[in-house]
């Protein structure tokens, strides 16, 4: 196909796919770098952009990914959630000094003692309820490896070219274990929040699957979740939206390619380790995206 | 020679901007539907910056050397004391810069008709 015939967004989206492919060439590349360009908030791509004051260059960067996490990171902590933090420097450090050294150990689920401690501080930090066992469900791991995942289809003919970002992902063939993201047949915009932002468990390995099957799937079908990412002081809370057939021996848990982009998930300090735990959400308040402790402990 | 439809405010605050081949960069735009020339120019901008910059590290075997660099980038990319910083390392950074450019804006095209 020439390059005209193409409609405006094959070409951007085509183009911008590309820029996706440099950029991981250049991490592949420079793996020496990575961190201290992290530390410095330096980002190649975006050098020698035209000012603020020129529209397009402020439409394109409000479209960003970047832009977008910072965009949510500094709105909807404060905007769709009450915090209630009331922790220390000290307790706040000891949190995740606690749960780096967790995830130093092979994967698995949490002893009483620190389940009950994180359980505490997590849910006073966020300001709202975590838990690493809701409503007696318990996953065969808390701590663990948390691998990438394509895309998902929300309705049968979706593609993936109608996804916002992480294109280099690629789309999964088969739908989601739980069927499609549609309610009533109308893609909805919760729905695409929840394809977005969706944790892939492996369900089948838990000890009551086979005989309680059924309940199980419905209770964990777009059940909130949150991954945190000690390292970078990164959380993200998404839904469980598909259901993983590998084995557990090689990573625990499986995200969308946002979660893991936003969540920092491979960066590497971080390289997959992860505290997956359940979020406590009757009245569906909390919303699904990012949250940048740092900025969460700063506000308060 | 198509219309020119290269905006030129969005290539003056690089480093690299005397060694830009405009004509070739002007043809690629001419490939694309009008109203996208202006973000696909800004796409391809940041393209040239990872991919100069990729290949520019390549050089340097110093990790020091690597980060003033990357420094002076962060600090002011459009200043032409880069090039001259380059040059005075490696005489042949000029070369790198326009063959990498030049091999970016065929893949770029590659990418269209994938």
């Amino acid at each position: 196909m020439s390059a005209q015939t193409q409609t405006p967004s094959e070409e951007l989206i085509k183009l911008k796919r590309y820029l996706e492919k440099t950029k991981t060439d250049f991490s592949k590349g420079n793996t020496d770098l990575l961190e201290w360009l992290h530390d410095r908030n330096l980002k190649i791509e975006n050098l020698g952009k035209i000012t603020d004051s020129d529209q397009t260059n402020i439409e394109s960067a409000a479209n960003s990914v970047d832009s977008q996490v910072i965009e949510k990171f500094a709105k909807e902590p404060t905007e769709k959630v009450k915090l209630e933090t009331e922790i220390s420097l000290e307790e706040y450090d000891a949190i995740f000094e606690k749960l780096v050294n967790l995830l130093v150990l092979p994967a698995g689920q949490l002893e009483r003692e620190s389940e009950l401690y994180l359980e505490q501080q997590l849910t006073d930090l966020l300001g709202f309820d975590v838990a690493a066992k809701l409503d007696d469900q318990q996953l065969n791991h808390s701590t663990g490896l948390l691998g990438p995942e394509p895309h998902l289809k929300r309705y049968p003919n979706d593609e993936l070219k109608n996804h916002d970002d992480v294109l280099e992902a690629g789309i999964a063939n088969a739908r989601s274990a739980f069927g499609w993201f549609v309610n009533h047949g109308q893609i909805t915009p919760e729905a695409t929040q929840f394809e977005k932002y969706y944790f892939s468990l492996q369900l089948y390995h838990l000890e009551t699957w086979s005989s309680h099957y059924k309940e199980l799937k419905e209770w964990y079908k777009f059940r909130k979740m949150i991954a945190i990412n000690p390292m970078e002081k990164i959380a993200v809370v998404g839904v469980v939206g598909n259901i993983d057939h590998e084995s557990q021996l090689k990573k625990q848990f499986g995200a969308s390619p946002e979660i893991i982009r936003e969540g920092m998930i491979w960066s590497p300090k971080s390289r997959g380790k992860i505290l997956l735990m359940f979020v406590d959400d009757p009245e569906n308040k909390v919303p699904l995206g990012p949250i940048d402790f740092k900025q969460l402990f700063k506000q308060n | 020679m198509n219309n020119n439809l290269i905006n030129v405010d969005y290539f003056k605050k690089v480093f690299y901007k005397s060694l830009l081949p405009l004509e070739k960069i002007n043809e690629f735009l001419s490939t694309l539907n009008a109203e996208n020339v202006d973000p696909v120019t800004e796409v391809l901008i940041s393209i040239f910056n990872v991919r100069i910059i990729d290949t520019l590290l390549e050089d340097f075997d110093d990790l020091e050397d690597k980060k003033q660099f990357l420094r002076m980038c962060q600090d002011d990319f459009q200043n032409p004391k880069i090039l001259d910083f380059l040059v005075e390392k490696f005489p042949g950074s000029q070369e790198i810069i326009s063959e990498t450019i030049e091999r970016t804006i065929l893949s770029a095209n590659k990418s269209l008709s994938d």
